[in-house]
């Protein structure tokens, strides 16, 4: 019990530490940019991977500017259609693209198109 | 939903205009994780095929610009229901001629969450072939 209420202390202590450096620094490492985004770290994590949320690895650390954390919410990047979208003629002068998708359909063992074209 | 194959995909990606069209015209678009590995492998597959240093660094840029395009897709996951109707097309003994990654795909058909995602698949394999002037 006792143990529990000391981490507890020691939790609560860190998170008011936490707080106060998100108030003073431009840079933040992960817990502080959690506590800055009131969310939790896995959380955070998922968007950077997932939603382009802008952070860095650097070593083993992750550290967040906290300006492009403002940009990114007030403008997030394309998702779903607005993404495919995005892509729209992106690729036109890829000379990979169509090796590319003519092997995946070799590999599938059938023509790209139903007709064979 | 409305799924993209590989070789609609593609198109879009080059700025077929009747692809792009359909889906901004479309309510929610997204790719297989088949689609995501074929697209992938291929640019794995020419960086290691590169013939020279020049045209290494070019299959490269390809890659990091597709990745990260990639990266605000939605991108249907397999799930339990899906996993298991894999398994039973496996078993189909009539669908032995139909390649790993199309039956992955197919499995989207069924499932509890399925909603003809095929037959979406299906529409959007159409508008592919009106390039070369079939369907539509």
């Amino acid at each position: 019990m006792a143990v529990s209420k000391t981490k507890r202390d020691a939790r609560k202590s860190s998170n008011s530490r936490s707080a106060q450096s998100v108030d003073n620094c431009e840079v933040l490492t992960l817990p502080e940019a959690a506590v800055y985004l009131r969310i939790a770290e896995n959380e955070l994590l998922r968007s950077v991977t997932e939603q382009r949320m802008p952070g860095r690895k650097i070593g083993q650390e992750w550290r967040f500017l906290k300006s492009a954390l403002q940009d990114w919410l007030r403008n997030p990047p394309p998702s779903g259609k607005d993404a495919l979208l995005a892509m729209a003629g992106a690729f036109k002068n890829d000379p990979f693209l169509d090796e590319i998708v003519r092997d995946a359909y070799q590999k599938r063992g059938r023509p790209m198109t139903e007709n064979g074209k | 939903m409305n799924l993209l194959d590989t070789d609609t995909l593609t198109l879009l990606m080059s700025g077929h205009a009747r692809v792009t069209e359909r889906v901004r015209q479309a309510d929610r678009v997204a790719i297989t994780l088949v689609t995501r590995i074929e697209i992938l492998q291929g640019r794995f597959a020419s960086i290691l095929k590169a013939a020279d240093g020049r045209q290494l660094l070019r299959a490269q840029q390809w890659l990091q610009q597709n990745e990260q395009y990639m990266r605000g897709l939605e991108i249907v996951p397999f799930d339990v229901a899906a996993a298991a109707e894999f398994d039973k097309l496996r078993q189909n003994k009539k669908l032995k001629k139909i390649g790993r990654a199309d039956l992955l795909i197919a499995k989207h058909r069924a499932g509890p969450r399925g909603n003809n995602r095929h037959a979406q698949l299906a529409a959007f394999s159409a508008s592919a072939q009106a390039t070369s002037g079939g369907l539509d």
